[in-house]
């Protein structure tokens, strides 16, 4: 008796996007960047996006897809790169997933963006504090690290309102 | 959009207060830091408002001594070491100037010492190996026939004869080394560099050998700690520099070695040719800093039973002494001024003669 | 944006320069350093210049200490991340090697004298 996986629409759409966001990821990860670790994180406006347009659920599949297939084919897979990817995004989707029970207009794509990018960073350096280099010093990088979060998190909300107000 | 614009314009007025924040404080900042000249590492807290002023004080500070090390070295090939050359002949020849105050002071200061401090041994301080640039290795030290030698020639400052920018030594054995003032006269002149820049509060440390000017920003006396001779990490007690004082030690702990478990430090007393053994550390305060680096070595070579009547010779009023078995005798002056004693410390008050 | 928006901003702005504020102390002279790596947790003293050898991960990280500071001079990691990092003085300040797991923290305490005479 074999076993028929039959792919409903959603899940091609899923698939679709994760795609999308995996080929984001891996690009961005060819970029040089002046700070290990330091990426814009393009990959999370189609998290936003997905978010707004398909909900939370969706968001979490694409978010995680993307995370282990970018991690497969760039062959960091369950390594230490993975692991602080891997953190990020379940940061990100924690939060994201609280903002969207906020109540009345709550945040737009830019607020969104924030908090996920906020909350990606944090996890990732209690991650590399705890696991990798248990070192006071340490802390001193972060208001770098969060200031920088800010600004490319408010950069990619930006870019999610004007992907948004293309789609049909 | 607008929303947006409005964002882009809150971000770098957010910066903007930020820095004003902790720009508006009238204080004068203070810079800090040290560089590593003149074969050692010096210190500087310079209080200033302008961070232009400070960073020309900075460099002036590396660049002086820079220049007064290679003038003032001793076995370097420089104006002082062709003046060692030279003195072997004792012909007459034209000396580099740079180095004639300098000279000049130290001859002074030997004659009030009498001769304690005594910079034209260069000799014996060869022959015991402490002319050497990196640290002293453990070496045989000389033999006593050799020391008895270099004393029987007797050189001294005295032996210089200096007529306008020419100099001639009456005596083949003078060799100048000026390792015990050298630092003490380029203090000095640093010193007076970075009030000639408007500054008006610094406080310099040259290798454990400071001069002060003006207070702390936050408006006391700069306040400085006096080493533990035996413990690296201890202080003695601190005092309250003013304004224009020069604080300066003399220990057997900094440059030393040890041959068949005997250890020999680099102070040598120019009467014996060997290292004055009596003393751990003397600390002496005056104003002038060559005055002070020659003091703290002559009080040292003097020892307990001498340093009274020599700190009056040279005139220097605050005194601390600790003495080969830890104990430390002071200037009534200086015992006045000592806070924060340390409680294994007993000091005994010498009133000078 | 929305009000929410706005607000998270505001509130992230503020929060970080605190945060900034208060991590980064003015900085004073280091005079000691702590190395920590999965064999070692020593404090040394940055007074004496000395090249330490400090086993890792990976193998020996080779540290040089010269004039009251400290720098990584060699690593057996890939990157050599650690070692173009170069000196550092202040204390709070920080080297690490990642893949070799060693980690220099500079320490400094603020002492009650200005300067010390010895």
């Amino acid at each position: 008796m074999a076993l028929v996986l039959q792919p409903g629409r959603e899940d091609i759409r899923l698939a679709w996007l994760a795609a999308l966001a995996t080929s984001i990821h891996i690009l961005e990860s060819s970029l040089p960047t002046p700070l290990p670790g330091i990426k814009p994180g393009f990959a999370n406006i189609i998290t936003i996006i997905v978010l707004l347009r398909f909900g939370w659920r969706s968001a979490v599949w694409v978010s995680l897809l993307r995370v282990t297939a970018g991690s497969l084919l760039l062959g960091t897979f369950l390594s230490p790169t993975f692991m602080l990817s891997l953190t990020g995004a379940l940061c990100s989707l924690s939060i994201l997933g609280l903002a969207c029970q906020l109540p009345g207009k709550g945040f737009s794509a830019i607020g969104l963006s924030i908090l996920a990018a906020l909350a990606h960073i944090c996890g990732q350096f209690l991650l590399a504090y705890v696991w990798f280099i248990p070192h006071q010093g340490l802390w001193g990088l972060l208001p770098v690290l969060l200031s920088l979060a800010l600004i490319l998190g408010i950069m990619n909300g930006v870019i999610c309102n004007k992907v948004i107000a293309r789609l049909p | 959009m607008s929303s947006l614009s409005r964002l882009y314009l809150s971000l770098p007025v957010a910066v903007m207060v930020t820095l004003l924040m902790t720009a508006c404080s009238q204080k004068p900042r203070l810079y800090q830091g040290s560089v590593f000249t003149f074969g050692t590492i010096v210190d500087y807290s310079i209080a200033t408002t302008d961070p232009a002023v400070a960073q020309r004080a900075i460099n002036a500070i590396q660049q002086d001594l820079d220049y007064m090390h290679v003038a003032f070295h001793a076995w370097h090939p420089g104006p002082l070491g062709r003046i060692n050359q030279l003195l072997a002949t004792t012909g007459l020849f034209t000396a580099n100037p740079s180095i004639l105050p300098l000279l000049r002071e130290s001859r002074q200061l030997s004659i009030e010492s009498q001769g304690l401090f005594n910079p034209a041994i260069g000799h014996l301080i060869k022959a015991w190996g402490f002319q050497s640039d990196d640290g002293v290795e453990d070496h045989a030290p000389p033999t006593p026939a050799q020391i008895k030698a270099w004393l029987a020639k007797n050189p001294q400052m005295t032996d210089i004869v200096i007529k306008n920018i020419q100099i001639r030594s009456t005596n083949p054995a003078v060799r100048l080394d000026l390792g015990a003032v050298a630092k003490g006269y380029a203090v000095e002149q640093i010193i007076d560099h970075l009030q000639a820049l408007g500054i008006k509060d610094a406080i310099l440390n040259a290798g454990g050998d400071i001069k002060a000017i003006g207070q702390h920003p936050d408006g006391r006396p700069w306040y400085v700690g006096i080493t533990h001779p035996r413990q690296k990490d201890a202080v003695l007690a601190g005092l309250d520099v003013m304004p224009g004082e020069s604080v300066f030690t003399s220990g057997d702990y900094e440059r030393f070695f040890t041959y068949q478990g005997k250890r020999y430090d680099h102070i040598i007393d120019p009467r014996t040719g060997y290292p004055a053994s009596q003393t751990e550390s003397v600390t002496v305060i005056t104003s002038s800093a060559t005055r002070a680096d020659a003091a703290a070595t002559a009080l040292f070579i003097a020892g307990p039973s001498q340093w009274p009547s020599i700190a009056k010779a040279m005139q220097i009023k605050y005194v601390l002494l600790i003495d080969a078995h830890g104990h430390g005798e002071a200037t009534p002056a200086m015992l006045k001024r000592l806070k924060q004693i340390n409680p294994d410390l007993k000091i005994q008050s010498r009133s000078l003669p | 944006m929305t009000r929410a928006d706005r607000l998270l901003l505001l509130v992230a702005i503020i929060a970080i320069s605190v945060f900034a504020f208060r991590t980064w102390q003015p900085s004073i002279n280091a005079d000691r350093v702590e190395i920590i790596s999965p064999f070692e947790h020593k404090t040394v003293s940055l007074r004496q210049d000395k090249t330490l050898f400090v086993a890792g991960a990976l193998g020996r990280s080779e540290i040089r200490i010269a004039q009251h500071r400290i720098r990584f001079i060699d690593s057996p990691c890939t990157t050599k991340f650690c070692v173009l990092q170069g000196w550092a003085s202040h204390s709070g300040e920080l080297r690490v090697c990642l893949p070799n797991k060693v980690s220099l923290r500079l320490l400094g305490s603020k002492s009650p004298f200005d300067s010390l005479t010895f």
